[in-house]
This record gives structure tokens, C-alpha cells and sequence, in this order.
């Protein structure tokens, strides 16, 4: 299980629109929110960084997502599994992709 | 290259480095940040010297910006003694720059839809009277150069002049929270428009406000 | 893994992520009032300067969690609040707050005490010194920050119970001048107007006043007075070109001290050019000298005034003769002229005539009675007028302002009081000599042993003299030595030289009314509990009362309902000074509990809806019936000052001396002293609100560039401040927007090396007794570069176990 914290950021007036389209990634929770500005911080639990990544073009595309970031991801358990390479995660490629989004 | 130094690059690699850009400015007499970069040596000389433990270290990795001097307006901003400018050995800090109304740190801003002031004035000339207004001239009356650098249209409204330092005691001043009304555009950083303003810009490009 | 570690895991993530995103866990609102959840809304004053803004307090369960402006507020109209008011409840539930008395024990540690332990040792030494050194040698010390009812029950404690006239209180450090002025001039003290005069007015002269940053709201009315109607005129007259002047059409730049010129000098342009209003003068004016007694002629003023020449003006205080001119122009030829004035008039070595000289300006002009025209005195604290000044708890008065010296008067309030039946001093009488005044009490305090210390004990409350006083150097021993109470609410400097510290209630944990500069008294409802023991002043006054054996002259000593307390001494107080000219009959409890404008005395009855203007029939209910009120009115007299005899006001031929302390060549600089928005007083509370000391959080000294050229000195560069009599340590402010010659050091900060009043004069003025904080003779040298300095210093709970001020 990775968790991972992430920044989303959203036009505040749509913040009721948003709501159900968060609500149907079952693996996001909210866990803070400040409306006014336009902010929310989700925790994301998902298997692999690849599940994770298809969530986060899922949030991109959504056109009230002004932004999603990462900020922190925990490895759990999955960190000896990590070391001793049962399971591979390829940072160039998550970076490659960040590269490439519209600055 | 091992797991953990993956890891690391993948984290030092996040956007969420330059998140925060508004109010993280170098210190006095900093040069053009490309330069800036070329030339700093790290060496903290401004840093021991600053009388008042303004300039901080970075610790931040994007562009090998680690161990570089910043000035972090929201918690003290930098009191103008001049004295950083004196110090660096490799012209980082440009020495030529020692009175303190000609350094351009950067500029500030005001955000008119949390200053306490603007707020007032809109119910003032609107009429309405809700009880929660306060007249607030905190980042004028702790500007330096006040009345310089930064006066009060029609008595209330903090208007910014071109002779701002952006030495950021305004921004270190202003009572609002959790975002404050008052914010330093730094100078001198790469993407100069965007400078700070990343999150600002892509809100405006989405249509928001 | 267990759920409760990834809930854990997940929770730190988010913090840290909300952390870096700036999102607070709790709400963010700017405006407080709007987000938090409020459970009811307690309608009361703020409890800062004496503007008198009325406020909503927002209450949850037992503790304070919002602050708004009453919006039907005539004060602060629109309910506006300045930011330090905005936030000043947070102080209510700071950790600092004291809730235990405390007793210094024989090795100099404060320990917490019992309440009935702490009664017992003062009445045990109020009764000890009262045998052995006289009933005068026990004083009580008030405060401008004190609610009437408390003010009025310690002063008819003293002056009723104990036969004694030591009751004296800080308005001596800053009202007093305005109090001689208004008595020597127009009869009877506090202003004619109202702060509704602002918006009627054509011309507004400020002089001696900061009032963007003393009064911020009245500065906002008046700034936007201006900018709704463009043909307002604004004078200000200052040394310091603060935003005040930003304001104003003429800025008159004036040495501090030196503005009696000026006054004069604007009065002969005035005349000279047949400005002046003479049917008002001649109707309404009497010229006079001295003590008042002796009348002049209107030739021998104007001869006197020939001294004032425009030349003669700007040698002697630096304001440009051209600008005297023009403001005589502006002055005298508006509709209606509003004077507004503060501390830069009254604290100073001639005070009182400086009052008595804007007092002749709006005499000679008429600028009196007609909407828009005033000569206003700007109250600095929220309860000097009605606490003090109205209830007469000053060494010389008696409720009504009315002077202790009046035997008429004081028969009157004698009989009122039964003092010939309850009062514990054998002579069974109000004292006819008046007590000693704030300076000459705390000079005459010291230790039983100290047989040139006449006063032995003091109990003060809600100030804060051992770093207010000028020259407090002098004063902090005898604070030390002798029997001190002092009653507060946080650890101060006063309280590190006290034998006993007793916690106090906030002004929102208790209750009471405070009557603001344009006599207005308005009742705060207790809107939450005190914490701790700490209790509110009515109650300690009545326990003292209780064990001196004055509960039949206290009548409420035996509640113990403070609200009821409060109500039965209001009651008290009202009923004294009905048939005075500062009456408050009409204003009863439950009309303050139910009103959101509070009542302006003269207020006879409760029909009578309060008055807005002095001394003009059919605005003034004094017309109504003068002879209850101890006055003769002329039927046909639309206009009459009835507290004057004949009705006239004074013009007053007054010199301008040099008084003030003098520069020399050891000491080249005046200092001049005064406020920041930001801050209060003595910080004790407003240092404790972070929001707001950010911006100022602890003394600069500031310098013309010019000057600091001179002597090389720079921005931040740390420096001395050396008077004769003590010195500062200070980080400079350079600044290009003050006088030359002239620096500036707010009063606020507790830091011993950074307490102004070390350096600042002792004179006072010969009348009032007033010091002259203003000006100071001083020398600047730089100590070294800059320095960090650890700003929002506070004296905690262990430095008041200590000697010696850090």
C-alpha cells in the first residue's frame, strides 16, 4: 500500500461540482479543505505508483482542477518490498511526465 | 544508481519546491538569479553576517539552489542594514549597493480581496455596514521607507510605489492569516513574470479569478 | 498494518501537505466574527482608547472566540474597529493572565495566596497606618481603564469612608490639562460637542494629536469627511509628518513645546485682519489673565497678541510665517471650525494654556454651539471622562467634577453620602484639601521607616505607574518599600514592585460603563467568566469596604451579583450628580442595557435623549430648568456658557514660556514621545496579540536623515538615548519626514533599556500637575551596527519576583 498526500487545487466556486467527481476515486480521501481558497489535501491509497498515476491524469484533465501535486508518499510496507526490487518504481518516467505537462 | 538515491532525486525533483515562491527573496543587492546562481559560492558569509537572522539557508533542491541565501518575508523581513552586501566575496551580492532606499529586493503586492483596508473601503463606498470591517495600516506604518515606498490613497488604501525595496517588513507585519495581504514578488528570479505567481497565473488561465 | 497506524500515516501526510499548502486546520477567515461559530453576541465598548467604539463580543460556551463593531454605533459609525480593538478579546484567555493573589514574601518571591489571606493583610495595614500615620497616608491610584462604577465606589470609599482625599488616578498623566482648560475657559469640564461635529464641519484643525494612529476611527471619519465633501479644509498642527498630516491641506511643522506662538499668533492674524467674530465676542467672550478672576479689555488682548507677529512665529517654533497666515484664513473664515486636540497639548510644561489658547481661537471666531464647531479634547483612555474625570476621583474633585474645595458642594455630597454618619474618621467630614496628585503622591511614597514618605500604602488598579511615570527612575524605590497593591490582570512592571498583586476581571468577564471623549456612557453587558480567582475591582472594593467597616456607605458591599453591584452603585452615582451639569439621571441601567447608542449627559431624565451639543437652548436641557442645576440663564440667551458666571467664555491673555525642558550642548535634541497605532500603553496586552505586534514589536528611536547624516549613523544601528536623567537603548529608525533637531520614541515597551519614561522630563505644568512627556533635552550616540533585536518583551511571572527591572 503507498499513501500519498496531494495538494488540489480548484476554482472555489465549483468546489459542489468537484465534490462527486473526488467522491468516485474510492481510493482519495479528503482530509482537509479550505473552500475560500480554492484548496484541498487528499490522501491517495493505492497498490503502485502506476495506479497512482492514472489518478493524478484523471484529476489533471478534469477541467475545475486548476492543479494537483504531489507533496509526500509513504511506502509503507511496500518499502523492503521496494529494496529488494519485487517491486520496481521508475521515477524517470513519472518525471519525464511531469516534464511534459503544460507549464 | 541506488533505490534511496532515486528516491531522493524523485523528491527533490517535485514541483512543490517552487510552490511557495512569493515571499522567498535573496538578500540585498542580489544580482540577476542566473547569475546569482553562477556566482554564489554558498559560503554563508551573508548569512553569519545579517545582524538580525533574516537570511536563511536554503534547503530547497530544485536548479541546485541547496545552501543559497534566502530572505523568507512571512517570518521576518530584511531590516535594510546593508551589511550583506558588504561581505560577499564573489559579487553575488553586488557591494556597489549600499544605501539602503537604492536596493530592489523586489516589490510588493497587495492582495485586495483579503487587506483589511481594501475590504472596509469596498463597504464604505458600497454602503453596507456588516460590523467585521478593520482599519489595519500595520504594513505602511512598519514600511521603512513609509510614505516612500508605500502610501495610503484617500487615507486608507496601501498603494505601492516604484521606491519599494521589497524588503518584505510588510509582508512579516500584515495581521491577516492564514494568506497575508501583502506579498513580495521577488526580484531577480528566473521566469520573472511567473516568479511567485505560478499557481496565481494558471487560476487566471483556467478562467478563475 | 493495523488501521489505526495507516489512519496515522495518513494523517501525518495530510498535515504536512496542508502545512506547505498554507491551509489552517481551523478557520481562516480574515474577519474572525465570520467563520467562527458563535453562540451569542454580548453588546459592550472596546476596551482601548478613549473613542469609545462600541462592539459585539461573540461568545462560545464560557470563553470569548470573535469581536465585531456595532454597526448603529454613533462612535464608530458603521461599526468600524481599528485592528488592535478588532483583536483585543484574545487577551482574555492568554495563559499569561494572573488568577491567584499573590504576597511577596520576606525574601522578595510573589506567592499565591488566598483571597481572604490577601483581604487580611490589607485591612490589617490600612488599618495599622491609618492609626499610626494618618488617614491620608493610605492612597488609592485609579485608572482612565476602569469602569465608572468601580471608579466611583473606590472613590467614595476613600473621600466618604476614610475622610481621606488621596484618591488620585493616570488621567492626571494625560487628561488633566485638558480638564484645567475646559474649567478656566468655559466653566465646566468636556467638550460642547460631539464627534458628530466631524461631519458638519468646513474646517478641521488638528493640533497636538496623532489621530491616525490614536484615534484610527475618528481619523477614518474624518478622512473620508473630506473626501465626500472636497471643500473641507485640514490643518494640522505637528511636529512629525505622520499620515495625520497626509490628511491635511496645511501641514504646520512646529518644535515640540513652541505651539503657544503659534496659537497666539494665528489669534492676531485673526484680529488683525477683522477675521473674528465680534458680536460673539462681545456677547459670548470675556477677556481675561492668570487665574481668571481679574476681566480685561478686548485692547488689552489685542496689545498682548502684538508680540505674535508671523516673523516673531516661525523663529520661535519653525512653522513657515506664510503658513500662519493661512491657517488663520482657514480657521476663522469657515462656517464652522472643529478643533480636535490630544496629548500634544496637554502633556506638556504649560498644558492648560495651550487649552486656553484654542479655547480663545473658537471664541474670537464663534466656534462654538453651531453644528460642526468645536473646540474638541480627544480622550486618550476609554474611561477617563466617565470614570474619572465625571466622577471626580481625582485628589481635588468630587463626583460632578466639581472641585473638593467647594463648600457648597461638598456639603451637598457629604450629606448625600451620610459621611457624618458612616465615615470611620473621627471628623465625620469630606476632607476640604485636596489630596496629592499623581507625580507628588508617588514622589511621597516610601517605607514605614521613611519619615520624609508620607503615604505608606497605595492600592492601584489598571495601570501601570512604575513605567509610566516620567522620570520613573525616581519612583520605583518608594513603589518598592511601601505597602503596594496593585490589581491587573497580567504580570507589568508595577506589579514587580508590589507587596501584593490581586488578579483582575477583564472588562468583558465583569461588566460596567465607560463614558468616551464626546460624553457619551455606554454599559458592556459580562459576557463570559473570569478566570482562575481573579475577580472584577467593584468586588475588592467592596470586601475593603467590609472589613474597614464601611457596608453602610457602600451600600452594594454585601451583594454578591457584580451585575447587581454594578447597577446599585450606577444608581449611587447618578443620583449624586443629578442636579449637576454633567447629569446622567435619565441614564438608567436597564435604558444603557437596552440601548445601542449609549446616553451623552446632560441627560436628566429618561425622556430626554442625551445631548449633543452644551450650552444651546433647545439642544441643552440645562435651558430647561437652570436653577435645579445651581445656574442663572437669561430667557432670551440662545446661547449662554451657565457654568461661567454671566455666561461668557474666557479669551485668556497667555504667554508662551519656555517651560519645557531646554536643549544644550551636551544635550542638542528634543525628544518627543507617543503612540503606535499597533501597540497600548504599556504592551501589557497588545504586546500579547502577535497579529498585531508584528508590526511594532518593541521601541525605535527615529531620526531625521539629515541628523543621522551628522552623526553617522544608519538604519538599524543600535544607539543611546541620554537624557539627565536616564538613558535608552534603541535601534534607529532613519526617517525623512520629521523635524531636524527632533527624534521620536514610542512609549510602549516594557524592556528596561527600551522604557522611555527613564529619560523623559519631570516638569509639570503649574496648574494641573500634568508631566511634560513631550519634550525631552536628549543626546544621541551610536552604541554600534545593528543588532537583533528580541522583540514583544514581557515581564513574566518569575521577573516579578526580582529586584532590579531586566
Amino acid at each position: 500500500m503507498i499513501f500519498t498526500s496531494a495538494v488540489l487545487e480548484f476554482d472555489k466556486n465549483s468546489y459542489e461540482k468537484l465534490l462527486p467527481f473526488i467522491e468516485s476515486h474510492s481510493e482519495v480521501e479528503i482530509y482537509e479543505k479550505d473552500i475560500n481558497a480554492g484548496k484541498m489535501i487528499l490522501v491517495i491509497s493505492t497498490e503502485d505508483d502506476a495506479q497512482l498515476e492514472v489518478i493524478q491524469k484523471d484529476f489533471l484533465a478534469n477541467e475545475l482542477v486548476i492543479d494537483f501535486t504531489y507533496h509526500a508518499i509513504h511506502f509503507g510496507e511496500s518499502v523492503d518490498k521496494l529494496i529488494d526490487g519485487e517491486i520496481k518504481i521508475d521515477f524517470e518516467d513519472i518525471n519525464n511526465k511531469k516534464k511534459n505537462k503544460p507549464q | 544508481m541506488s533505490f534511496i538515491n532515486k528516491i531522493k532525486l524523485f523528491l527533490n525533483s517535485f514541483e512543490d519546491n517552487e510552490f511557495f515562491k512569493i515571499n522567498r527573496m535573496r538578500p540585498p543587492g542580489a544580482v540577476e538569479e542566473k547569475l546569482f546562481m553562477e556566482l554564489c559560492i554558498r559560503c554563508s558569509k551573508c548569512i553569519e553576517i545579517c545582524p538580525y537572522r533574516v537570511i536563511k539557508r536554503s534547503n530547497l533542491t530544485k536548479d541546485f539552489e541547496v545552501g543559497t541565501p534566502y530572505i523568507y518575508a512571512e517570518e521576518k523581513g530584511c531590516r535594510l542594514c546593508m551589511k550583506c552586501t558588504t561581505v560577499c566575496p564573489t559579487g553575488a551580492l553586488d557591494k556597489e549597493v549600499t544605501y539602503f532606499r537604492d536596493t530592489r529586493i523586489g516589490v510588493a503586492k497587495i492582495d485586495d480581496t483579503i487587506c483589511l483596508n481594501h475590504l472596509l473601503y469596498n463597504q464604505e463606498e458600497a454602503g453596507i455596514a456588516d460590523g467585521t470591517m478593520a482599519v489595519c495600516n500595520q504594513c505602511f506604518n512598519s514600511c521603512p521607507l513609509k510614505f516612500d515606498a508605500i502610501y495610503l490613497e484617500d487615507m486608507i488604501l496601501p498603494r505601492i510605489t516604484d521606491k519599494c525595496t521589497g524588503c518584505g517588513i510588510c509582508t512579516e507585519s500584515c495581521p491577516t492569516t492564514p494568506k497575508k495581504a501583502i506579498n513580495i514578488l521577488p526580484n531577480g528570479m528566473a521566469d520573472i513574470d511567473e516568479a511567485g505567481y505560478k499557481q496565481y497565473l494558471k487560476r487566471i488561465e483556467k478562467g478563475g479569478r | 498494518m493495523e488501521m489505526s497506524r495507516r489512519n496515522f500515516i495518513k494523517s501525518t501526510l495530510a498535515a504536512s501537505a496542508a502545512v506547505a499548502a498554507g491551509i489552517s486546520t481551523t478557520s481562516n477567515a480574515v474577519a474572525q466574527s465570520q467563520e467562527v461559530v458563535v453562540e451569542r453576541w454580548v453588546k459592550g465598548v472596546c476596551r482601548l482608547c478613549g473613542t469609545g467604539c462600541s462592539v459585539y463580543v461573540g461568545v462560545k460556551g464560557n470563553r470569548l472566540v470573535a469581536m465585531k463593531g456595532n454597526v448603529e454605533s454613533l462612535t464608530n459609525t458603521r461599526g468600524y474597529l481599528c485592528v488592535k480593538g478588532m483583536n483585543i478579546w484574545k487577551v482574555a484567555h492568554h495563559p499569561d493572565r494572573l488568577t491567584k493573589p499573590l504576597i511577596r514574601d520576606g525574601k522578595g518571591v510573589l506567592r499565591p495566596a488566598s483571597w481572604d489571606q490577601a483581604l487580611t493583610l490589607i485591612e490589617k495595614k490600612f488599618k495599622e497606618y491609618h492609626k499610626k500615620y494618618g488617614y491620608d497616608s493610605v492612597a488609592y491610584y485609579g485608572s482612565g481603564q476602569c469602569t465608572t462604577e468601580e471608579s466611583y465606589t473606590f472613590n467614595k470609599l476613600w473621600k466618604g469612608g476614610f475622610g481621606s482625599n488621596m484618591v488620585d488616578g493616570n488621567p492626571r498623566l494625560c487628561m488633566a490639562s485638558a480638564v484645567a482648560g475646559y474649567m478656566s475657559s468655559l466653566g465646566s469640564d468636556e467638550p460642547a460637542g460631539a464627534y458628530a461635529d466631524i461631519e458638519k464641519s468646513e474646517t478641521i484643525f488638528l493640533v497636538g494629536s496623532n489621530l491616525s494612529e490614536a484615534h484610527p476611527i475618528l481619523f477614518r471619519r474624518v478622512a473620508r469627511h473630506k473626501k465626500d465633501n472636497p471643500n473641507v479644509k485640514i490643518i494640522v498642527c505637528e511636529p512629525r509628518k505622520t499620515l495625520t498630516s497626509a490628511v491635511a491641506d496645511l501641514w504646520m511643522p512646529s518644535l515640540p513645546g513652541t505651539d503657544l506662538a503659534i496659537f497666539n499668533g494665528m489669534a492676531r492674524e485673526i484680529i488683525k485682519n477683522n477675521w473674528h467674530d465680534k458680536n460673539y465676542v462681545k456677547t459670548l467672550g470675556r477677556v481675561t489673565i492668570g487665574d481668571g478672576s481679574k476681566e480685561l479689555s478686548w485692547a488689552d488682548y489685542v496689545k498682548h497678541l502684538e508680540k505674535y507677529t508671523p516673523q516673531y512665529v516661525e523663529k520661535k517654533t519653525g512653522c513657515p510665517a506664510a503658513d500662519v497666515k493661512a491657517a488663520a484664513k482657514m480657521f476663522a473664515k469657515s462656517k464652522a471650525t472643529l478643533s480636535m486636540w490630544c496629548m500634544g497639548l496637554n502633556q506638556r510644561a504649560n498644558g492648560v494654556w495651550a487649552n486656553n489658547l484654542i479655547h480663545n481661537l473658537h471664541v474670537i471666531t464663534g466656534n462654538y454651539g453651531k453644528p460642526g464647531a468645536d473646540a474638541f479634547s480627544l480622550t486618550g483612555q476609554p474611561n477617563a471622562c466617565g470614570g474619572v474625570r465625571e466622577t471626580g476621583s481625582l485628589a481635588h474633585l468630587l463626583p460632578g467634577a466639581r472641585p473638593v474645595a467647594n463648600q457648597k458642594w461638598r456639603e451637598f455630597v457629604q450629606g448625600y453620602w451620610g459621611v457624618a454618619k458612616y465615615s470611620i474618621n473621627p471628623s465625620k467630614a469630606i476632607n476640604p484639601k485636596p489630596g496629592m496628585h499623581a507625580v507628588k503622591l508617588f514622589s511621597s511614597l516610601g517605607g514605614e521607616k521613611d519619615k520624609t514618605k508620607p503615604v505608606k500604602a497605595v492600592i492601584m488598579s489598571t495601570t501601570n505607574p512604575a513605567q509610566t511615570l516620567p522620570n520613573v527612575n525616581k519612583f520605583i524605590g518608594g513603589m518598592q518599600d511601601a505597602f503596594t497593591v496593585v490589581i491587573d490582570i497580567f504580570p507589568t512592571r508595577t506589579a514587580q514592585c508590589a507587596s501584593v498583586v490581586l488578579p483582575a476581571a477583564f472588562i468583558y468577564e465583569k461588566g460596567g460603563v465607560f463614558g468616551c471623549s464626546e460624553r457619551r456612557s455606554f454599559l458592556t453587558e459580562k459576557a463570559v467568566n473570569a478566570p482562575g480567582e481573579a475577580k472584577a475591582d467593584i468586588w475588592i472594593a467592596a470586601q475593603i469596604a467590609k472589613r474597614m467597616g464601611l457596608t453602610k456607605l457602600i451600600g452594594w458591599a454585601n451583594e454578591t451579583n457584580i451585575d447587581r453591584m454594578n447597577e446599585l452603585a450606577w444608581n449611587d452615582y447618578i443620583g449624586c450628580t443629578a442636579n449637576t451639569e454633567k447629569t446622567l439621571k435619565g441614564a438608567t441601567y436597564s435604558r444603557l442595557k437596552k440601548s445601542t447608542v449609549g446616553v451623552q449627559w446632560p441627560c436628566p431624565d429618561e425622556k430626554s435623549p442625551g445631548t449633543y451639543k452644551r450650552y444651546v437652548r433647545g439642544m441643552d436641557p440645562i435651558f430647561d430648568n437652570p436653577k435645579r442645576y445651581g445656574y442663572t440663564i437669561p430667557a432670551d440667551a440662545k446661547e449662554f456658557f451657565y457654568a461661567r458666571p454671566h455666561g461668557k467664555a474666557n479669551i485668556f491673555l497667555r504667554d508662551d514660556p519656555d517651560n519645557s525642558e531646554q536643549t544644550s550642548p551636551a544635550y542638542p535634541f528634543i525628544m518627543t514621545t507617543g503612540r503606535v497605532l499597533e501597540q497600548w500603553h504599556t504592551g501589557s496586552m497588545t504586546m500579547r496579540i502577535p497579529e498585531t505586534a508584528a508590526a511594532h514589536p518593541h521601541s525605535f528611536v527615529e531620526i531625521n536623515e539629515k541628523d543621522a547624516n551628522r552623526l553617522k549613523i544608519k538604519n538599524g544601528d543600535i544607539v543611546k538615548v541620554e537624557s539627565i536623567r536616564g538613558s535608552n537603548i534603541l535601534p534607529a529608525k532613519i526617517v525623512n519626514n520629521t523635524l531636524e533637531g527632533v527624534i521620536f520614541v514610542p512609549m510602549h515597551d516594557q524592556k528596561a533599556d527600551r522604557m522611555v519614561n527613564f529619560i523623559c522630563s519631570d516638569i509639570v505644568d503649574p496648574t494641573s500637575a500634568e508631566p511634560d512627556y513631550k519634550v525631552s533635552a536628549v543626546k544621541i550616540t551610536k552604541v554600534s551596527g545593528p543588532k537583533k533585536i528580541d522583540g514583544r518583551y514581557l515581564v513574566t511571572r518569575t521577573e516579578m519576583n526580582k529586584k532590579t527591572f531586566s
